[in-house]
C-alpha cells in the first residue's frame, strides 16, 4: 500500500484512476482537478484489490509469462489467434486484475484457466493483468453479419418491455468500459454469447451484485447472439488503452 | 440413531436443492413493505437508511462512478425517455432522489425492474448521497416529452387551485419537504405517477396527494399533466 503513497493525491475520477494504476503508463504527474478528491472510503476499497500485491513484479516478467503460457490461446499481445477465447488486449487492468485473481480461487469457475492461473502469484496475475491491459486491441470479427442491427439497437437502447438495460451504460457507448464494466468493443463474438449464456445459467457467478446475471437472464437467445455480433463489430478505438 | 442421523442428512440435501433451485437464474427480489395502504402509515418517516443517506455528505464525482449502472436506463446525462419509461433525474433535488431511492430499496415504492440494479450489493448508502448530489447539478436541457396542449387554460386552473401549493408556480418542487420537482419531466411519466398515485399504486405516495387525485377523473389528470409538463425547465 505504501508504494502508491495514496492519500498524499486527489483522484478525480475513473479515467485517472485507470491511468494511476497502469503502472507502465503511468504519467510521471498526474493531472488532477483541484477540485475532486476521492475519499478513503473509495481508497480503501481500491487500493488493497489493486496494489497491495503488486509490488515487486514488473509487466516486463509478465511478458516472460505470456510467451510461455498465454500465447497459444491469448496471442502474445492479447488478441487471441484462435476464435472462442476471449481479447484481453486494452481491458481495463482493475478487471483483468480482479478475474485472474478469481479464476485462480475458482470464484471464477474454470476448468481450462484455474490450472493455469493458481500456478501464480497475486503479484504475477496482477503483472499479467497490467501487461494485457496495456497492449492495442485489434478489431474483431463478425461471424452473422445479419444480426448487427438488432444488436446494435439492444446495445444502445436495451429492451424496455423486459427491463434489459442498454449495454452503452456500463460499458460505455463506444465499448470501451470502465474499471467495473469490461471493454467489449471487438470481443470475439463467441466468447460473449457464451458468457451471457453462463451469466444467465448461473454457471459464471464473479458478477458485482448479481448485475449480469439479471441482465443475461432478462435477456433470449436471439437478443444475444445479436449484440454478441454487434459488439464484435465495433470499431477499436485506436488510442486504446 | 444411524436412521435419525441418516434423516436429518437427507433433510440438509434437500434443504441445500430446495435453496440452489430458487437461486439459480433468479434476480434479486424486491422486498415489500407496508404503504399507503396499511393503516397507520406515515408518509416520509424519518429513519433508516433514508435517514443515513440524507445526513451523509453527497460526492458528486464518486455519484459519477456509482451511477454507471443508472445510465443503461436513465440515459447517459439521466434525461429519462420521452416514452415515460424511465424519468429524467437530472436537476432533481438531492432529497427526493435520496428518498425515492431509499424507498425503492425498502420496498415501499414497487419497483421489480429496477430493483436488482438499486439494491445494497450494486449501491452503497453513502453512494446513494453521492448519485444524489452528482444529479441535481447536472444541466437540464428543455427539449423534453410535452403533452397534446388539449387545455392549457383548464390545465393551468387545475395547476393553481391543487398543485401549486406544494409543487411551486415554476414546477419547482421543494427540497426540504421531499416535493419533486416535475418542470422539465417527460409528459408520459409524470402522467403514469399521476395515475398511480390515484389508483393507489404509488404505495410510497403523499396522502394529501392520494386525497387530492381521488377527485380528479382521466380528462383532468391529462390536462394538468399537460400543463405540468409546459412549465420551462429551468
Amino acid at each position: 500500500m505504501g508504494a502508491f503513497a495514496p492519500t498524499a493525491i486527489g483522484i478525480p475520477g475513473v479515467q485517472v484512476l485507470r491511468e494511476y494504476f497502469d503502472n507502465d503508463r503511468r504519467p510521471t504527474s498526474i493531472p488532477i482537478k483541484p477540485k475532486g478528491r476521492v475519499t478513503m472510503t473509495t481508497m480503501l476499497t481500491v487500493i488493497p484489490l489493486i496494489a497491495g500485491p503488486f509490488v515487486g513484479v514488473e509487466a516486463k516478467d509478465a511478458k516472460d509469462i505470456v510467451a510461455a503460457e498465454c500465447v497459444a490461446c491469448h496471442g502474445l499481445d492479447g488478441n487471441g489467434p484462435i476464435p472462442t477465447f476471449p481479447k484481453l488486449a486494452g481491458i481495463q487492468q482493475e478487471y483483468l486484475a480482479k478475474q485472474l485473481v478469481e479464476l485462480s480461487d475458482g470464484t471464477r469457475k474454470s476448468e481450462v484457466m484455474k490450472p493455469i492461473a493458481e500456478k501464480y502469484s497475486q503479484a504475477e496475475l496482477f503483472a499479467l493483468a497490467t501487461y494485457f491491459s496495456g497492449q492495442l486491441r485489434k478489431p474483431g470479427v463478425v461471424t452473422n453479419p445479419a444480426l448487427v442491427d438488432e444488436g446494435r439497437a439492444l446495445y444502445h437502447q436495451g429492451n424496455k418491455e423486459t427491463g434489459v438495460p442498454a449495454c452503452a451504460g456500463c460499458h460505455k457507448p463506444d465499448g470501451t468500459g470502465t474499471p467495473r464494466s469490461p471493454m467489449l468493443a471487438g470481443q470475439d463474438p463467441a466468447y460473449t454469447l457464451q458468457q451471457l449464456r453462463n451469466f444467465d445459467h448461473d454457471i459464471r457467478t464473479n458478477d458485482r451484485g448479481r448485475l449480469m446475471r439479471t441482465i443475461a437472464g432478462r435477456m433470449n437467445e436471439e437478443e444475444m447472439r445479436a449484440v454478441s455480433e454487434y459488439i464484435a463489430g465495433m470499431a477499436v478505438t485506436p488510442a486504446q488503452p | 440413531m444411524s436412521g435419525e442421523s441418516n434423516v436429518s442428512k437427507m433433510i440438509a440435501v434437500m434443504a441445500i436443492l430446495v435453496v440452489g433451485s430458487a437461486q439459480a437464474g433468479d434476480e434479486p427480489k424486491q422486498p415489500v413493505a407496508p404503504g399507503i395502504e396499511s393503516p397507520g402509515y406515515i408518509w416520509n418517516e424519518m429513519r433508516g437508511e433514508k435517514l443515513l443517506a440524507l445526513q451523509a455528505k453527497g460526492d458528486p464525482l464518486r455519484g459519477e462512478i456509482a451511477f454507471e449502472v443508472c445510465r443503461g436506463c436513465h440515459g447517459m446525462d439521466a434525461l429519462g425517455e420521452i416514452d415515460g419509461t424511465y424519468p429524467r433525474l437530472a436537476g432533481q433535488h438531492p432529497s427526493v432522489l435520496i428518498k425515492q431511492l431509499a424507498d425503492v430499496r425498502a420496498g415501499i415504492r414497487d419497483n421489480r425492474k429496477m430493483y436488482p440494479f438499486a439494491e445494497e450489493h450494486v449501491v452503497t448508502t453513502q453512494e446513494i448521497a453521492d448519485i444524489a448530489a452528482y444529479l441535481s447539478a447536472l444541466p437540464v436541457p428543455e427539449a423534453h416529452g410535452i403533452g397534446p396542449g388539449t387545455d392549457p387554460e383548464r390545465g393551468r386552473s387545475l395547476y393553481e387551485r391543487d398543485c401549486i401549493e406544494c409543487h411551486g408556480p415554476a414546477g419547482e418542487g421543494d427540497p426540504t419537504n421531499f416535493y419533486p420537482r416535475v418542470a422539465g419531466q417527460h409528459y408520459l411519466y409524470l402522467l403514469r405517477q399521476m395515475h398511480d398515485i390515484r389508483d393507489g399504486k404509488r404505495r410510497n405516495a403523499n396522502p394529501e396527494m392520494w386525497e387530492v387525485s381521488k377527485n380528479y377523473p382521466d380528462e383532468d389528470i391529462q390536462v394538468v399533466i399537460d400543463y405540468m409538463s409546459r412549465l420551462p425547465s429551468d
